[in-house]
C-alpha cells in the first residue's frame, strides 16, 4: 500500500526541531564576526594612508620631534544616551548643537575578525620601521647591555618555577588565523 | 510494524533537530574563579592603580607603602614576594615589564625611573632615569628593543634605554600636554610603534623610528568633546583598544583602532552604559599580548569597578564582563582590577575600600 505523501502527525515535533536548528544556525552564522546583531559588511571603510613627515630631530637630540600630521577624520557622532550604538556607514559631521553632547566618531560598521586583522599587511610606515630596525644607539644598547643586569635574565628564579602554569591556564593560543 | 518505524524515524529526526538547535545556539561560557593572594601582600593596604605582567614571573604591583610585589602561582597557591621598597604608589601605569630580559621598570618614590632585576641569586634595583624632574607617569615597554617609554608630567613622550655605555633618557614627542590621570601609552612590539594621545585627549598618536629619525603621527581625532582616556595594544591583531569618554555621566565606550590595509578605522567594541566614566581616579586598560584575548580593567567611577574580557579563541568573540562590583568600593568585596596575565586569563585585583590584600581572578576559558 502506497503511503501518503503528507506529514504524519507524529513527525511534526521533529519537523519543528529541525526548523529550530536551522533558524539557530542562521542566527549564529549571522553573528559571526559581528557585535550583537550588527550586519556583516566589508571591513574596508577607511581613510586613506597619511603622508608622512620626517622632520623630527635625530635620536640624540633632546628637542621634541614635532611632526604633526593631522588626518582629522570626520565621522558620525554617536549620541551617548542611546542604549545601542547608532553606527553610521559613512562619516558625518558632528551635530551643531547636540544635546546631550555627541560622543565619539565611528567609522566601521562591524567588528573585524582576528583572522581578518592578522591578514592585513602592516602600514607602510611600519614596514619601513621594521626594515630599518632599531635606531643605532638602541641597537648598541641591545648588543652591549649592562652586564650586571643580564646575569639573571637567562634563569628563572626558583619561586617562579610554576608561574607559567597557574590554574585555569589553557593550552597556548595560536595566533595564526 | 509501521508504527514502530514511524516512532523510530520520529526519534531520529527529533534528536537530529535538537542537536542542530543546541549546537548552533550555544557559545563558550567562561567561569571566573577568585583566589586570595597569600604571602606578604596579604597585609598590605591597596593604593596603586598600576600593575604589570611578565609571563615568566608573574604580576607586579606597588602597594600603598611603596613596596613592589611580585604575585605568582607557586604550584599550589597564588602568593607574593616583595622585590623593592621604593616604588611610587597611587599613580596610574607606573610599572612596566621588559618580558624578554625580565626587567621590571617602575617610578620610584624620588620620581625617577628605576628597574628591578634578578642577578642570578637575588633581586637588585638601579636608577635608570637620568632626569629627576620629568615626573614620569605612564610607563610601557618595547621588550624587543628593550626601550622603556613614559609620558612625563607635561604629557611628553620620552624613551629610556641603554645605549651600550649608559642609560639615556630622550625626549621623543614634545607636542602633547594632557591631564595627569587620564592618559596612557601602549607598544606594538612588532611594528615598534608606541601609541599615545594628544594634548586635549581627542587625538590618537603614534611614534616610531623610521630609520633616520623619530617621527610622530596623529591618526584619529574624536569630536564632540570625546576623549581618549586610556589605551592598550593587542599584539597579534595590532588593534589599539581605547577607552573613550566625553564627560561625566556619559558612558565610556571601548573603541578599537586598527589598520585596514589602506587606512586606519574604528569600531565600537563595547558599551553598556556602566563602563567607568571620566571620573577620579579614572580607568585604564591592560594589554595581553601573545593572545587574542584582551582584558580591560575599568577602575572606580563612583558606581562600578569592572573587568571585561573577550575570547577570540573560542566561538564567542563578544566582549563581556567577568566581574563587576557596584558597591562604590564600600566593602572589602569590591575588587579593583590592576593587571592581567596569562593571555588575559588571570587578573590581579586589589580589594576595595582600603581593605588589605588582593585577589586573583582567573578563568577556565577553553
Amino acid at each position: 500500500m502506497k503511503e501518503s505523501s503528507s506529514i504524519h502527525p507524529l513527525l511534526w515535533p521533529a519537523v519543528l526541531a529541525i526548523l529550530v536548528g536551522v533558524i539557530a544556525a542562521g542566527w549564529r552564522w549571522g553573528n559571526l564576526g559581528s557585535e550583537g546583531a550588527m550586519p556583516s559588511l566589508p571591513a574596508s571603510i577607511a581613510t586613506p594612508p597619511l603622508p608622512e613627515k620626517t622632520t623630527a630631530p635625530p635620536l640624540a637630540s633632546a628637542a621634541p620631534a614635532n611632526t604633526t600630521d593631522e588626518d582629522v577624520e570626520r565621522a558620525a557622532a554617536l549620541n551617548a544616551t542611546q542604549p545601542a550604538p547608532a553606527i553610521a556607514s559613512k562619516p558625518q559631521p558632528a551635530p551643531m548643537n547636540p544635546s546631550p553632547p555627541p560622543f565619539v566618531i565611528q567609522e566601521e560598521v562591524r567588528q573585524p575578525t582576528p583572522e581578518e586583522l592578522a591578514a592585513i599587511p602592516p602600514p607602510p610606515e611600519a614596514v619601513a620601521a621594521m626594515k630599518a630596525g632599531p635606531p643605532p644607539d638602541v641597537l648598541r644598547g641591545m648588543q652591549n647591555p649592562p652586564q650586571h643586569m643580564m646575569q639573571g635574565t637567562k634563569m628563572i628564579p626558583p619561586e617562579f618555577k610554576h608561574a607559567l602554569n597557574p590554574p585555569g591556564t589553557p593550552p597556548p593560543v595560536s595566533t595564526k588565523p | 510494524m509501521k508504527t514502530i518505524q514511524q516512532v523510530k524515524t520520529l526519534l531520529r529526526v527529533t534528536i537530529l533537530g535538537a542537536v542542530l538547535a543546541l549546537g548552533f545556539s550555544s557559545s563558550a561560557e567562561a567561569a571566573w574563579n577568585e583566589n586570595t593572594v597569600t604571602g606578604g601582600i596579604a597585609a598590605e593596604a591597596p593604593s596603586s592603580l598600576s600593575g604589570a605582567y611578565d609571563p615568566g614571573y608573574g604580576i607586579f604591583w606597588c602597594t600603598a607603602n611603596s613596596k613592589l610585589y611580585a604575585v605568582y602561582w607557586n604550584g599550589s597557591a597564588w602568593t607574593s614576594t616583595q622585590w623593592a621598597a621604593n616604588c611610587a604608589s597611587g599613580n596610574f601605569n607606573t610599572i612596566a615589564v621588559d618580558n624578554v630580559n625580565h626587567w621590571v621598570f617602575y617610578r620610584g618614590t624620588d620620581q625617577a625611573i628605576w628597574v628591578c632585576y634578578y642577578t642570578g641569586a637575588t633581586w637588585a634595583t638601579a636608577k635608570v632615569g637620568t632626569s629627576l624632574v620629568n615626573n614620569p607617569r605612564q610607563l610601557c615597554v618595547d621588550s624587543g628593543y628593550h626601550v622603556l617609554w613614559y609620558l612625563d608630567g607635561s604629557g611628553y613622550l620620552w624613551a629610556v634605554y641603554h645605549n651600550g655605555s649608559a642609560w639615556v633618557e630622550v625626549l621623543i614627542d614634545g607636542v602633547n600636554q594632557r591631564s595627569i590621570n587620564n592618559r596612557s601609552c601602549g607598544v606594538d612590539e612588532v611594528y615598534h610603534f608606541v601609541w599615545h594621545t594628544t594634548s586635549t585627549q581627542d587625538n590618537l598618536r603614534y611614534s616610531y623610528h623610521n630609520g633616520s629619525a623619530w617621527v610622530s603621527t596623529t591618526t584619529g581625532t574624536l569630536i564632540g568633546g570625546a576623549k581618549y582616556n586610556t589605551l592598550c595594544v593587542d599584539g597579534p591583531t595590532h588593534q589599539i583598544y581605547c577607552l573613550i569618554s566625553a564627560a561625566t555621566n556619559v558612558p565610556t565606550r571601548l573603541l578599537s583602532r586598527y589598520y585596514t590595509g589602506s587606512g586606519w578605522a574604528f569600531w565600537n567594541a563595547f558599551e553598556d552604559g556602566n563602563l567607568p566614566i571620566l571620573a577620579s581616579p579614572s580607568h585604564y586598560c591592560i594589554p595581553s599580548p601573545n593572545s587574542y584575548s584582551c582584558i580591560l580593567g575599568g577602575a572606580y567611577d563612583g558606581a562600578y569597578a569592572k573587568v571585561l574580557f573577550t575570547n577570540y579563541s573560542a566561538n564567542a568573540r563578544n566582549w563581556t564582563t567577568c566581574r563587576q562590583d557596584n558597591n562604590n568600593q564600600g566593602g572589602s568585596t569590591g575588587l579593583f582590577p590592576l593587571a592581567a596575565g596569562h593571555g588575559g586569563r588571570s587578573v590581579l585585583c586589589r580589594n576595595g575600600n582600603g581593605a588589605v590584600g588582593c585577589k586573583v581572578l582567573y578563568s577556565d576559558l577553553p
